[in-house]
């Protein structure tokens, strides 16, 4: 579903971002991308949504050469991924129902399948008495489950987390895992990159720590804290 | 795109209108001002230039006839005038004619009675130039026939001439930097609501929305917003030169001495589309300019 083949970044200031990196990610998995702020998990998330080009090597998304793409093309890479952010980012102006609708007027879905989907993805992420409200009307764990909402009612492949537990207390993070993680059993492949190391080490998934632009750890089933480096796998 | 997505986005752009309304608002008061007073300095200016139109047709040429020239010659040399450039209208004016004027202009009764065996007025041709600054031309080749004597006011024609011009330059002076003025000032407060809405922009990037999908509620929102803004200008206009009209005839016919002032209707009619087509254009064009900047993420 994605893969990097020898994929670097150098920033124009002579920063690495990624060095040389490899990475093949499969339909239906669930990887945690760890890493200190820095490490180049960012970077690693801005190159899947061609947000930066890579200075080196490929990126295949859903079969797509992404780096081959032109700037018109963007929006429609960008449909194949369901996006959430440690900020929510869902549209002030808009009620949750109508931020999870925009998601389908972009694609040009037709309004009666807009009126028919909404509910049920809505009711999917348990906010169906909530669609009226405004996103300032909610708690961040309601803002994140429409934001979670609008990720996939275009059933968009891939889905990506950039810290979605960010901003949550714990209780709170949980219930946005469990969303994921239902979200996950449906076949959407979930890349999140993120701190927390309790949600890491109990969900028992593949994670991947990037250091200093390099994978320095890449296990299945992995903990925060596994002490394996991602060298000795391959030796 | 879609008919269902354009219906989406007018929707969303006149929903939007309302929603970001106090900042519609500053935009739209931004242009009702500028267009104000580029309203007022082009009703000034227009007037300024009817009333010199009107003092100019006062300007004319007067060839007199010298007494003994025959009448055949005469009718030759009134066909000649015919083929002078820039001549608008020619008035023969025979000496019997000349005599009767005068007589009654004059208080006399007697008077046309009293001249008519020997009449010391001179026949004469009045001629109307086309414009004023082609007074001195035409005078010049009326100079060729020896039977006329040229009379015309030739100072008054060179300030005259002066005073257009310098009127001409600086009222256009003055609009080119009202346009000016009033395009930065729009142009900057509609970047500014664009710019309070950079994340929105950012957020619809993210979530694979196309540009043009992003852009045209803000250009339909830009389009209202100029089009509120030239009716409402177009409105304020009307009222106050009207009452400025009012004013002028009721109270100061005087000053005018006999000149009329340009109808509302004759402003108007060049006003209202130079009004709609920089109100439009400058909502259309500043928001086009400001979301472009934003789109690249």
């Amino acid at each position: 579903m994605i893969y990097l083949q020898n994929v670097s970044k150098v920033y124009s200031n002579g920063a690495v971002g990624l060095n040389n990196t490899n990475l093949s990610i499969e339909k239906g998995e669930f990887v945690f991308i760890t890493g200190n702020s820095g490490s180049g998990k960012s970077t690693l998330l801005k190159l899947l949504l061609k947000e930066i080009e890579p200075t080196h090597g490929k990126i295949i998304i859903n079969n797509k050469d992404v780096t081959k793409l032109k700037p018109k093309q963007i929006p429609y890479l960008r449909r194949d991924i369901g996006i959430v952010f440690q900020d929510f980012r869902l549209l002030p102006n808009k009620t949750v129902y109508e931020n999870v609708a925009f998601a389908m007027q972009i694609v040009g879905a037709s309004g009666r399948d807009i009126r028919k989907n909404v509910p049920i993805v809505l009711g999917l992420v348990g906010l169906a008495r909530k669609a009226r409200c405004y996103p300032n009307e909610l708690s961040g764990g309601e803002q994140q489950r429409t934001a979670l909402a609008r990720a996939i009612v275009n059933n968009s492949p891939i889905l990506i987390a950039d810290e979605p537990t960010g901003n949550l207390d714990p209780a709170t993070s949980w219930e946005i895992m469990n969303c994921l993680q239902d979200i996950n059993k449906r076949g959407v492949t979930i890349v999140m990159a993120t701190h927390e190391r309790e949600i890491v080490n109990s969900l028992k998934k593949r994670v991947i720590e990037i250091r200093e632009g390099n994978i320095v750890k890449d296990i299945q089933e992995g903990g925060y804290d596994d002490e394996m480096e991602y060298s000795q796998v391959f030796i | 795109m879609k008919w269902n997505t354009l219906k989406y986005l007018f929707k969303e752009g006149i929903i939007s209108l309302w929603k970001n309304r106090i900042m519609a608002l500053a935009s739209a008061g931004t242009i009702v001002l500028c267009l104000l007073i580029l309203g007022v300095s082009y009703a000034l200016g227009s007037n300024i230039d009817t009333i010199l139109k009107q003092v100019e047709t006062k300007f004319g040429i007067t060839a007199y006839v010298k007494d003994g020239v025959e009448e055949q010659r005469i009718l030759t040399i009134q066909q000649e005038l015919n083929n002078i450039p820039h001549i608008t209208h020619i008035e023969y004016i025979s000496k019997e004619e000349a005599l009767k004027i005068f007589s009654d202009d004059s208080e006399s009764d007697t008077l046309f009675e009293d001249f008519q065996k020997d009449n010391p007025l001179p026949a004469s041709f009045e001629l109307t130039v086309e414009s004023i600054e082609f007074q001195d031309q035409v005078a010049e080749s009326l100079k060729k026939y020896s039977e006329l004597e040229i009379v015309y006011l030739q100072k008054e024609t060179d300030i005259f001439m002066k005073l257009n011009h310098t009127v001409n330059y600086v009222s256009w002076g003055i609009s080119v930097c009202l346009i000016i003025i009033g395009l930065l000032l729009m142009a900057n407060t509609i970047k500014l609501t664009v710019y309070i809405r950079r994340k929105e922009i950012n957020i619809m990037k993210y979530i694979g929305a196309t540009d043009w999908f992003i852009r045209l509620p803000f250009l339909i929102e830009g389009i209202v917003i100029g089009f509120i803004g030239s009716l409402v200008s177009i409105v304020c206009i009307i009222l106050l030169y009207n009452s400025v009209h009012e004013f002028m005839i009721t109270h100061l016919l005087s000053l005018l001495n006999g000149f009329h002032l340009l109808e509302v209707k004759e402003i108007m009619r060049e006003l209202i589309p130079i009004y709609l087509s920089i109100g439009i254009g400058i909502g259309l064009i500043g928001s086009g300019v400001s979301v472009h900047k934003h789109l690249k993420v």
